[in-house]
């Protein structure tokens, strides 16, 4: 991670010299065949595929849910585990709706996914170098909230709110307008 | 009190880190019961990196059972980050760290967050260090070189 203002000890310079390298997140082009399948998909479409039980078969560079099935199923409330589907599921209406624009940036990274045992809350996160997005499902559930916060690179932002549960899609495009013009 | 530049935080789970080996938020979790010590604030562990010896200690560092206690790695921040979340306006003090030396470590210490902070400003506060860590050695790679 680039940090150029900082200053350093030359000891801590020498510590951090090779820190760990920028991976670029994109990868090679979606299966062709796959390509075809999102291409002709609608948000109300009912495929899944299996490792994404509630999900969609999005190609490769659209499929940030690999992996969430195995949490969600580990998510005790049911009621929290019905909010944590009706987020992804509003992310993947609004990929599928900038698809096409999502194309030009390579691949997303997976959402992550974790359940703090302490107070039952769900953190749903996207993790990005420079930036990363929050979704908090609070016990209380309209105290659930969101966030954007990004490093010096892209001047510190710092974004939060309530989570607008009647119109997450709403929300999600902004966010995802801001993933397309940061990444 | 004599601070270094950098701070350590050992990273004792895999899902602190994500496929690409960029941190989680969970790696800060505040979810400790209140400090006894300095009550009305939970501590998040770290070591201060006053010298290259406080790598190797908290890579060897052990559980009371005998096992390794950051069996994935540590990670490493700037301290004018945690200054930059201090004096946040937003954050209004609740977030501070402190040099604690306890038995056997001279480099401990603890982030400090208040029990009261809103689980909003604590979530983006958790973001925020994860964001800013500056770089990530798994023991893996630790134990290569």
């Amino acid at each position: 991670m680039k940090n150029s203002s900082q200053e350093t000890t030359s000891d801590s310079s020498d510590f951090l010299s090779d820190a760990h390298p920028d991976t670029d997140s994109a990868s090679g082009p979606s299966e062709e065949g796959q390509e075809e399948d999102y291409r002709n998909i609608s948000a109300s479409s009912h495929q899944t595929d299996k490792d994404s039980k509630y999900f969609l078969n999005l190609p490769a560079n659209l499929n940030i849910f690999s992996g969430t099935s195995d949490v969600i199923q580990k998510i005790a409330d049911s009621d929290k585990q019905k909010d944590v589907v009706k987020i992804l599921q509003a992310f993947q209406n609004v990929l599928l709706e900038k698809r096409f624009a999502l194309d030009t940036i390579g691949s997303l990274p997976p959402l992550q996914i974790n359940i703090n045992k302490e107070d039952d809350s769900v953190l749903i996160e996207w993790i990005f170098r420079d930036f990363r997005i929050g979704f908090s499902i609070e016990a209380n559930r309209s105290q659930s909230n969101w966030y954007l916060v990004s490093n010096q690179n892209l001047n510190q932002l710092d974004y939060s709110g309530l989570l607008p549960w009647q119109d997450l899609d709403e929300l999600l495009t902004t966010l995802i307008a801001f993933v397309l013009s940061n990444t | 009190m004599c601070y270094p530049d950098l701070l350590i935080r050992g990273i004792s789970s895999l899902n602190c880190l994500d496929e690409d080996d960029l941190p989680s938020s969970v790696l800060f979790p505040f979810d400790k019961a209140e400090s006894v010590r300095l009550p009305g604030y939970r501590e998040e562990s770290i070591n201060w990196y006053d010298s290259a010896d406080a790598v190797s200690l908290t890579f060897n560092q052990t559980k009371d059972d005998g096992t390794i206690q950051f069996k994935v790695g540590i990670a490493v921040l700037f301290r004018n980050e945690l200054d930059r979340i201090r004096d946040n306006p937003q954050v209004r003090q609740r977030f501070n760290y402190e040099r604690h030396q306890v038995a056997g470590n001279p480099y401990h210490g603890n982030m400090l967050l208040k029990m009261d902070t809103p689980k909003p400003l604590k979530r983006r506060i958790q973001a925020q260090l994860a964001l800013n860590v500056t770089k990530i050695i798994k023991r893996e790679d630790y134990e290569r070189q």
